[in-house]
């Protein structure tokens, strides 16, 4: 039994020394340990051992039964390893090529920012309500507290449709809303809005965001707060910011608000004409005449309106120099956002 | 308005330099801005010119020994009217010009020359390029040119807004400057000559709406001549060019205290009276300018009982305007309808410095004052002398305005507390008297401040006068919330990602075209009254031209494939009536080129139709869950054109771009595909709610189906076929290879192979289930279309 034993010792020592794959380990696995293999042919034989002979043997195969097991997870995890390092191609394999694939098209930088202004506003509150292009007379001015007739009305070159007006801001969407619903309100108009003006940093079409919050105690101070909030998330939480008195009809006090250069950090530069500050929205409370035009009770409702155009905050965020780069699909442009 | 800030001066006294002044007037609301004149020009003196002799070797060149007290330099100057004994601005060597310009010595034709003799315009001061400036004589020799002179012109350039009448004049910004800083207002004096009736004129209105009030005097004794220097010197300070006493003399009191006049040489007044009417259509002027026209029903005219001899509140006529020989002058202080004068000014397109002033409203009861100002300067200056009364029509006196606040109000709308003791030195600061009542204050608004009328319009100026930016700010955003995510334009931002991904770039195009370009789709564009040129005179009707535009841009740039999308409104003129417009939301996709740049892994092949219908598909198919079909249509824009149909509605085009339009492009029509959809008739689509479908956890079984069949049969019916026989078991149908081949199929036969994938919710499928289905699709497709199995 014994000599058995230490044959098939020698017969497996021989054996699991010429394995090279892990398919023969598992051919030579059921040889020896398998359901007709050694360990289990021998185990058969013990039976017809003397009792006393028995746990002698048993013990035997026993520990050649764990010897060749042991023996057999240490070449298996040799040969995973091995095999692992073979099967990946090493040579000729050339990881420089360029990947498969076309690269990713890009959204605008207009709706980009568009898409950003929105989500901060809709962090404080605010929805989104739109209105259209084209508009009357009443919605783009009269509400709005231009009267014809009025200087005011030369603070924007109108294009005519007949009776109609391409809208030269996104306020009338307030009218409409307004006329709408009833107060409180927080809601914002993104869109496109048109002048009749062209030079190097003008183009007839831009896209302006207007914003409108109507509530029974809101003052010039929370226009401030919103106002800063906003440009905080935008241009960063260093930004200086600086409120001066200017005149919209449908605002009163009416403000525009400056933020420090952010070309030169307030130095003094060409891009903010040596002021180290830079124009970038307008706004104020809301004028009681428009109140009145939506039957609102100015008395009673407070509120503060605010806009603001996306192309100038696109080009002062990403310093842009030319206008016009935004409307003639170049892709070398489009490319970089 | 350009304000000198040495003329400011003389109305309220001003420590601050130019930039804190500007800075001042903007914080105050008066936007301003230092003009280029600079502060400091350094290297430049005043210079005495001791000789000048003639450049050997130029005719036109002097040779100018000039003094600067200590040294003389030699100089090489080309200016015709340099003289000796004239004070001159010498830029010595190494002198720091605006412009970065350093002076260097320099030969000139064989003669050295030390530093240059500076005109105006090298000096910023002016455009005023034609020969040297010559300075006053009383300055001292050696000192710094800015300081000694230059400072004269340093100025603001004040942005005002059209509230704002009263800023237009050196008093009114004075004005806002003392109230800010609580000094004094140093007012322009006026005495009243004594009246005398040696000659009069009779005045008339023919409406005292257009014209509330008109103050006439007759002066004589006249001498026309040059300004006096200081005047002269202010009104360029100013950016006004002087022209003779008279006319500078009007110039300088609007100027000076903002009230427009204009002066008549009295001898051209054919009648010895003023009437003041509306013009009749078609009546012929010409104005002091020389140019002539043909007035209109809105235009307000001054009248000489007969002919007009201005256009009231803008311009003075040709026929009555002062000239070298005048000696008696008609001297007019007048308040005119901001409304009219304006419509009057728009009708003709002809804007003053006149017309601005009065359009955003004068002070009516400042005519008297600029009136005795005006007479009083033209007896100083021009040897005038009045000859008649102040002859005054004011039929109905216009008022200071009542406007009453609370101080409850300015807290509430500010945010904030004021001291009552603040408020009031603001108010009284602006010339707004004020009594205290119970609540806060009754206040009566100076009338040149037309644009408070309100009380919301007081607690504006409280507001800028105590300042923005010492308004605290609320961080709080405290109110009513009401939880709405509502947003319009989230279902267009999904289209846009899926777009980007897909590998398209977005574009945005004008809006605004030509009328071949706007109606190449067969739509009516809307047309504008006012278009800024012929190019830009429609809206546009559809989105594909912007892309193709933008196509031919980027090829002229290089680039030789690409994807473009476009998302925007578009309009149409539908009615007769110029409201008949109807606004739509489209989206426009392009493909051009290859369909990936050349590489090594893959072949490349040129983009086609199907790499737009993979976008309608994974856009609207597979994220919106709708149906898609196409029909051969015929769109002028597209060769080979198919409507969209989504959800059976038609919604766009698919197909080639038409080589009509790309007739000029270098593009290779081959791979130049395009479509459009119309997202109105879907809006309410896009915004279907998703519902989790059960896994079904019994596997798939894939069978492969190859059929022959005629080469004009589409491969849809098939499909449509294969899942209708399919028992609801049939989960997917995909053609997935087509093989043709004359000699073993046949001419007019392609074999298609279809991969089908079975699936039952249930159990899982064995071919017993299977095998009949595919049996039943076979005997189907060989009666319907005349299919035979492939083996």
């Amino acid at each position: 039994m014994i000599n058995k034993l230490k044959q098939y010792q020698d017969d497996f020592d021989l054996l699991i020394s010429k394995v090279s794959s892990l398919k023969e380990l598992a051919e030579l696995r059921s040889k020896f340990l398998g359901k007709k293999g050694c360990v289990s042919l021998m185990l058969i034989e013990m039976r017809s051992l003397s009792d006393d002979q028995k746990p002698q043997a048993g013990k035997h195969i026993n520990e050649f039964k764990k010897n060749i097991a042991t023996l057999i997870q240490e070449k298996t995890q040799v040969l995973e390893k091995t095999s692992d390092q073979t099967s990946v191609r090493t040579e000729g394999f050339d990881t420089t090529l360029p990947g498969r694939g076309n690269s990713p098209g890009s959204i605008h930088p207009i709706s980009q920012i568009m898409d950003e202004v929105i989500s901060i506003f809709f962090s404080l509150g605010f929805r989104v309500e739109e209105g259209p292009e084209i508009e009357s007379d009443f919605y783009n001015f009269e509400a709005l507290n231009i009267p014809k007739d009025h200087p005011a009305r030369d603070m924007q070159d109108t294009f005519y449709i007949g009776e109609e007006v391409l809208r030269t801001h996104t306020s009338p969407v307030q009218i409409h809303v307004m006329e709408n619903q009833k107060p409180p309100l927080r809601i914002i108009a993104p869109g496109k809005v048109f002048r009749c003006d062209s030079d190097i940093s003008h183009t007839p079409m831009f896209h302006q965001i207007e914003g409108l919050m109507v509530d029974e105690n809101l003052s010039f101070g929370d226009l401030k707060g919103v106002m800063n909030s906003f440009l905080y998330e935008v241009f960063g939480k260093q930004t200086k910011t600086r409120f001066r008195p200017s005149f919209f009809p449908f605002t009163c006090p009416s403000a525009e608000v400056d933020i420090e250069c952010v070309m030169c950090s307030g130095q003094g530069c060409r891009v903010c004409s040596k002021t180290g500050w830079l124009e970038i929205l307008g706004c104020g409370m809301v004028d009681p005449a428009v109140f009145k035009s939506v039957d609102y009770d100015p008395e009673r409702w407070l509120g503060f309106a605010f806009g603001l155009g996306i192309e100038r905050i696109a080009m002062l965020k990403y310093k842009i120099n030319d206008i016009r780069l935004f409307y003639n699909g170049d892709l070398r442009f489009l490319d970089q956002f | 308005m350009i304000v000198a800030i040495d003329w400011l001066r003389s109305f309220v006294d001003i420590e601050e330099s130019s930039e804190e002044l500007a800075e001042l007037l903007s914080n105050l609301g008066l936007e301003a801005e230092v003009s280029e004149i600079p502060n400091n020009i350094p290297g430049v003196i005043i210079g005495y010119v001791e000789e000048t002799e003639k450049h050997p070797n130029a005719d036109k060149l002097q040779i100018c020994k000039i003094s600067d007290g200590k040294n003389i330099y030699q100089i090489i100057c080309g200016a015709p009217n340099i003289k000796a004994g004239q004070k001159i601005a010498l830029a010595t060597v190494g002198s720091k010009l605006p412009g970065d310009f350093i002076i260097k010595k320099a030969n000139i034709r064989g003669e050295e020359s030390y530093g240059m003799v500076c005109s105006e315009s090298e000096l910023g001061l002016s455009d005023d390029h034609e020969g040297i400036l010559v300075l006053p004589k009383e300055l001292k020799v050696g000192e710094n040119f800015v300081v000694a002179y230059g400072y004269k012109f340093l100025s603001l350039e004040i942005d005002v807004t059209p509230n704002r009448p009263d800023a237009f004049s050196y008093i009114g910004v004075a004005r806002d400057i003392a109230c800010y800083k609580n000094s004094k207002l140093k007012q322009v004096k006026v005495h009243k000559s004594e009246s005398s009736d040696i000659m009069s004129v009779k005045i008339s209105m023919e409406s005292i709406e257009d014209c509330p009030r008109y103050i006439a005097g007759i002066v004589d004794g006249i001498e026309i001549r040059e300004s006096p220097k200081w005047i002269k010197e202010r009104l360029n300070a100013s950016g006004v060019r002087s022209i003779n006493n008279v006319v500078d003399i009007s110039n300088y009191v609007m100027l000076e205290i903002g009230h427009p006049t204009h002066i008549f040489d009295f001898k051209s007044l054919k009648n010895k009276e003023i009437k003041i009417r509306r013009a009749e259509l078609n009546e012929p002027f010409k104005t002091l300018d020389g140019t002539s026209y043909k007035l209109k029903k809105e235009n307000l005219i001054i009248t000489d009982g007969q002919l007009p001899i201005a256009l009231a509140g803008i311009m003075g006529g040709s026929n009555s305007s002062v000239k070298k020989e005048t000696t008696t002058v008609l001297v007019e202080s007048a308040y005119f309808n901001p409304i009219s004068i304006r419509k009057s000014s728009k009708v003709l397109s002809l804007s003053t410095d006149a017309s601005k002033r009065f359009e955003r409203g004068a002070d009516p009861n400042i005519c008297e004052k600029a009136f005795w100002r005006i007479i009083n300067l033209l007896h100083q200056f021009a040897n005038g002398n009045l000859v008649s009364n102040m002859i005054d029509q004011y039929p109905k006196k216009i008022k200071r305005k009542k406007v009453t606040l609370r101080s409850s109000q300015i807290k509430s709308i500010l945010g904030c507390t004021i001291k009552r003791s603040k408020i009031e030195n603001i108010l009284k600061g602006l010339d707004i008297a004020v009594i205290k009542n119970n609540k806060g204050w009754d206040c009566k608004v100076p009338t040149f401040r037309p644009d408070i009328e309100r009380e919301i319009d007081l607690i504006e100026e409280i507001a800028r006068v105590h300042g923005y930016n010492s308004i605290p700010v609320d961080n709080s955003i405290s109110g009513n919330y009401r939880f709405t995510n509502h947003d319009p334009e989230s279902n267009y931002d999904a289209i846009r990602r899926y777009c980007s991904g897909l590998g398209f770039q977005q574009i945005y195009s004008n809006s605004l075209q030509n009328f071949d370009t706007s109606s190449k789709s067969g739509l009516n564009p809307v047309k504008m009254m006012n278009p800024l040129n012929q190019d830009m005179g429609y809206l546009r009707t559809e989105l594909l031209t912007g892309l193709i535009r933008a196509t031919a841009f980027n090829i002229k740039h290089g680039a030789d494939s690409f994807k473009l999308f476009e998302l925007s409104n578009v309009h149409e003129q539908v009615g007769e009536a110029l409201t008949d417009i109807i606004e739509s939301k489209h989206l426009a996709c392009i493909v051009y080129g290859k369909n990936q740049p050349e590489n090594v892994h893959s072949n490349v092949f040129l983009e086609d139709f199907f790499t737009l219908k993979g976008v309608l598909e994974s856009v609207f198919v597979n994220k919106f869950s709708m149906k898609l079909e196409f029909v051969h249509s015929n769109y002028p824009m597209l060769q080979n054109s198919y409507s969209i149909l989504l959800n059976k509605q038609m919604v766009g085009y698919i197909g080639h771009i038409s080589n009509t339009l790309t007739k000029n492009l270098k593009v290779n029509l081959e791979s130049f595909h395009g479509f459009y959809v119309n997202l109105e008739p879907i809006k309410n689509m896009l915004n279907q709610k998703k519902i989790f479908k059960k896994i079904i956890l019994f596997p798939e079984s894939q069978r492969d189906l190859n059929l022959v069949i005629s080469k004009t049969q589409n491969t849809d019916q098939i499909v449509n076929l294969i899942k209708r026989k399919g028992r609801k078991i049939v989960k997917s149908v995909v053609p997935v290879n087509i093989f043709t081949d004359p000699i073993s199929l046949g001419e007019n036969y392609k074999s298609v192979t279809f991969s089908i994938k079975f699936q039952h919710k249930e159990k899982t499928l064995e071919d017993k289930d299977v095998n009949p289905i595919i049996n039943e699709i076979i005997n189907v497709a060989e009666k319907e279309f005349s299919a035979k199995l492939r083996v």
